[in-house]
């Protein structure tokens, strides 16, 4: 077949050919062995592993209110800029809390505690507020329309919009301005078996990441042996992370 | 389709070739490639054509199903296809990206997220081969 009759027939040909690869895409799933396609796309590398559910205790007896390497490490992997306004992006923040009568002090960071049930993905016109498969809310700024539902329903003021363009964009965390975002669990890195840059940076092991659903992690093991916190548990909203000592 | 087209049409296409070899007639641009790099995902014709829907395909799969180091890699797209000039596909009007989409009138917004620079790339540790 010549180039030219070639080009005058791709459009049909290619609809046709996508609606049978669709079909072929079926008929390869039911006729392999059950199970065998499907296992091996749940399998792929990195994918979201819907056995898991990824949370985080904050230790904030372990906290130096001095410290804000969490705060550093985020913005530095994440590309995000130095704050400097009060409309500047943080997905991380660190927060002092000093209790009226006794006058006791806390500081902790504070970040998006990737709830099970985000009101942020209940309000989301489009749906570009999502929760994976293993528990991480995230944002798909392909479909963000930017209109901040998600920043008003947040009842922990985790989420945050972005007002400037953004040039310096990590390769792994694509960012810009229109866009509602908040912290991903450095999903980029726990995807490949790493910890969040804050997990890894913070000095005095405040921040312990892990797998809700493994009796045996480090997380669940600490939750088991200390009364830990659920923010605002009156909402139900069963946050992935947790606080010890407010 | 009648033999006469076609044989038309050759002789039309043998004609632009030869002019755009001999540099006189201003076609559409040739994007510059860089075979030293290594090959393409797949051949020239079908990136051209469907290159967004492979882009697309891909960017559900990484964003909701946590796909890393997939087949079609945005990252890999702008480490090849950086102009050796200005380290990117998407800063210069020549540059790979917007070089086409300019020619063809298609507004491209990855860049308004997506990270066009090579050198950006390289200096994260991730550049060409993965």
């Amino acid at each position: 077949m010549n180039a030219t009759v070639q080009e005058r027939e791709q459009p049909l040909n290619r609809e046709r050919r996508s609606w049978l690869s669709h079909f072929a895409a079926l008929a390869g799933a039911a006729m392999v062995a059950p199970g065998v396609h499907l296992l091996a796309i749940t399998s792929a590398e990195g994918a979201a592993d819907a056995k898991k559910r990824w949370g985080m205790l904050i230790d904030a007896t372990r906290c130096d209110p001095h410290c804000a390497r969490c705060v550093i490490a985020c913005h530095e992997e994440n590309g995000l800029p130095t704050p400097t306004r009060a409309s500047d992006v943080r997905w991380i923040r660190k927060v002092a809390l000093r209790e009226k009568r006794s006058g006791r002090e806390v500081s902790l960071p504070v970040m998006c505690l990737h709830c099970a049930n985000p009101p942020c993905r209940d309000v989301c016109p489009t749906g570009a507020t999502f929760k994976r498969k293993d528990g991480v809310v995230l944002v798909d700024r392909h479909i963000c329309i930017g209109c901040r539902y998600c920043v008003m329903a947040c009842p922990y003021k985790a989420r945050n919009f972005v007002y400037a363009p953004v040039r310096e964009q990590r390769n792994e965390v694509p960012r810009g301005a229109g866009c509602a975002e908040g912290c991903t669990l450095c999903v980029h890195r726990i995807d490949r078996g790493r910890l969040p840059a804050c997990v890894e940076q913070c000095p005095n092991r405040a921040l312990i990441f892990g797998d809700l659903n493994d009796p045996s992690s480090e997380l669940v093991q600490r939750l088991q042996s200390i009364s830990a916190t659920i923010l605002r548990a009156d909402l139900r909203l069963d946050p992935a992370v947790r606080i010890h000592g407010v | 389709m009648s033999a006469r087209f076609v044989a038309g049409r050759r002789w039309f296409l043998a004609a632009a070739a030869a002019a755009m070899v001999s540099g006189a007639a201003a076609g559409p641009p040739r994007p510059q490639v860089y075979p030293e790099r290594g090959p393409c995902l797949a051949e020239a014709e079908q990136m051209r054509r469907e290159h967004h829907v492979l882009l697309k395909h891909q960017r559900r799969e990484s964003v909701r199903e946590g796909v890393r180091d997939a087949k079609v890699d945005f990252n890999r797209c702008v480490a090849c296809h950086a102009s050796p000039v200005t380290q990117s596909v998407a800063a210069a009007s020549s540059d790979f990206c917007v070089g086409c989409h300019a020619y063809a009138a298609v507004r491209v917004d990855c860049f308004n997220c997506h990270q066009p620079s090579a050198a950006a790339l390289m200096a994260q540790g991730r550049g060409g081969a993965r």
